[in-house]
């Protein structure tokens, strides 16, 4: 037999779970061999060694505190049980409950309800606040390259906003347009973000009062289109391309346009701008009206003046110019919003 | 032999005439069998963790699920292979738990070989074997190099040598092979062996 059988049986040996047969082998070899023998005497040490080892009872206390724990686990696994058990009846009728509190919390408070109503009423108080937002951006914002101008009809030009609110007002009451424009450049800074943000709470202000006119064209920040380039309404693309789909919209609710669906105003605005080399760039339709709200035109910055000149041959003229000029050989963008009722033919320029 | 199997097979019977009685909601039946193995438990316990509020801890934990468990207990095997397998899976789930625990404090599991000639230094203060036994010098150092042994084999050397399980039992404890049981036990002792060179 080999060193590694004997060994194995060293232990068995010295508990005597060896027979007969095996107890000689293991001994006899353990005689011959030094290693083995060495083997066999630490074990015994070790297994007396092992005998003496103490044996730690449990505490006294054991049962009682076990029972504790069992008790205090089970009222635990009982509220657990109360509130989820069975699972196949407790959990649908709990998800069920969940659901109609759900519901009944969106039906009261409906956190998801947002004002879909269109600018194309405003007014004067509202007006009001919006020129003296703009006062507070032109302070706040220095560089401000951003221009607004307002049109009216009567051929009346307005600087500051109460002089222009007073002349709103009678533009009201007598039917006139009044056309804002806000005009900015391709290269903007972070300081127009924040006057687009800015003006975004404008609009906000200007959907509250219910004063206004039908009479309005207005037009919007570049920043304003940027933000909104993701509104399904906007067209994107050429005039053509803008044509035919304006074409569809009006065709559709039966409104007076021309062969290509386009108002009165949009052609007149086309044609200017073209004529002054430049392009259409967007379109934003109102959702209800399908009708032509807001225009975004680029034109060279050269013809800019030209552009205004044009405007005011038509409708009374506010300028807000910006503080830095556009440098040369740029295109500027110029944001129009327009009132529904200007695109009526019956309520075009005098 | 024949005494032992008999005082067996009886412990046996009445074991399951306990299990039978706790299962018909007699909870005394339960208390019982506690009574009977609840030292049995604490010793593994504590020669398996080293210390003795973990192993107080622990040996409740066994027989809660035990108390939990016992409703699935088929009487195929003994109760005590079925409570000691709870027990040793207890206990190995502890030691995993409580690693870093036993790290930081220094309880006396898991120290390197290197480390047993300097192991009363930092020995956790809740569990002096020289302090509680107060028997041999011997048996201090055996008892430290069994400490120093991995996990798997302490086990082993545990429930063979101081709990004097048979071989089967522990293949059945340990859910291992009756071979692999043998020839673990084997490194266990040779490993001890090493350990002990010039000692014992």
């Amino acid at each position: 037999m080999k060193c590694t059988q004997i060994r194995t049986l060293l232990a068995d040996y010295l508990n005597n779970e060896l027979s007969e047969g095996d107890r000689s082998l293991v001994e006899n070899h353990c005689a011959q061999c030094e290693r083995c023998g060495e083997e066999l005497e630490f074990l015994t040490k070790y297994i007396t060694g092992i005998a003496f080892f103490m044996h730690v009872n449990a505490p006294a206390d054991f049962n009682t505190r076990l029972w504790q724990r069992i008790k205090k686990r089970k009222r635990k696994k009982s509220l657990i049980a109360a509130l989820f058990y069975p699972l196949k009846i407790k959990i649908p009728i709990e998800v069920a409950g969940a659901c109609a509190l759900g519901l009944l919390v969106l039906l009261l408070f409906n956190p998801f309800r947002h004002d879909t109503s269109m600018p194309q009423s405003m007014g004067l108080t509202s007006y009001t606040s919006h020129t003296k937002n703009n006062e507070a951006l032109n302070k706040q914002v220095p560089d401000d390259r951003l221009s607004s101008i307002e049109i009216n009809r009567a051929g009346k030009m307005r600087k500051d906003g109460p002089a222009l609110s007073q002349d709103f007002q009678a533009g009201a009451s007598e039917g006139r347009t009044i056309l804002r424009v806000s005009k900015g450049y391709p290269d903007e800074s972070a300081s127009r973000k924040k006057a687009a943000m800015a003006r975004s709470e404008d609009m906000d202000l200007s959907i509250e009062d219910t004063v206004a006119p039908k009479s309005e064209i207005r037009i919007l920040s570049p920043n304003e289109i940027q933000k909104l380039k993701h509104d399904k309404r906007i067209v994107l693309g050429g005039q053509n391309n803008t044509s035919q789909q304006t074409h569809a919209r009006m065709s559709e609710k039966g409104k007076k346009s021309d062969r290509q669906g386009r108002s009165e105003a949009e052609v007149n605005l086309e044609h200017l701008v073209v004529s002054l080399g430049g392009k259409v760039a967007r379109k934003i339709y109102n959702a209800k009206t399908k009708q032509c709200t807001d225009i975004v035109v680029e034109i060279p910055s050269k013809e800019y003046a030209t552009f205004i000149e044009n405007l005011r041959k038509a409708w009374s003229v506010q300028i807000r110019e910006p503080k830095n000029p556009p440098p040369k050989g740029t295109r500027v963008k110029v944001l129009l919003h327009i009132g529904s009722w200007i695109i009526a033919p019956s309520a075009g320029p005098k | 032999m024949s005494k032992g199997k008999t005082g067996s097979s009886e412990s046996q019977r009445e074991d399951f005439g306990l299990i039978r009685n706790f299962l018909i909601h007699d909870m005394r039946a339960f208390d019982q069998l506690v009574t009977k193995y609840r030292d049995k438990v604490f010793n593994l316990c504590f020669h398996i963790l080293g210390d003795f509020d973990e192993a107080d801890d622990c040996a409740q934990e066994i027989f809660i699920k035990v108390y939990n468990n016992l409703k699935k207990f088929r009487f195929k095997s003994s109760f005590p292979t079925w409570l000691y397998r709870i027990a040793v899976n207890t206990c190995r789930n502890r030691i995993f738990s409580l690693h870093s625990r036993i790290n930081r404090t220094a309880l006396r599991i898991g120290i390197s070989p290197d480390s047993v000639t300097d192991h009363t230094d930092i020995l956790d203060s809740s569990y002096e074997p020289g302090a509680l036994l107060e028997k041999s010098e011997q048996m201090n150092n055996v008892y430290k190099a069994i400490e120093s042994l991995p996990e798997n084999l302490r086990i082993l050397v545990i429930l063979r040598d101081i709990e004097g399980k048979s071989y089967e039992d522990i293949s059945s404890i340990t859910g291992t092979n009756l071979g692999t049981v043998k020839s673990r036990l084997v490194r266990a002792r040779h490993q001890l062996r090493e350990k002990l060179r010039g000692v014992v």
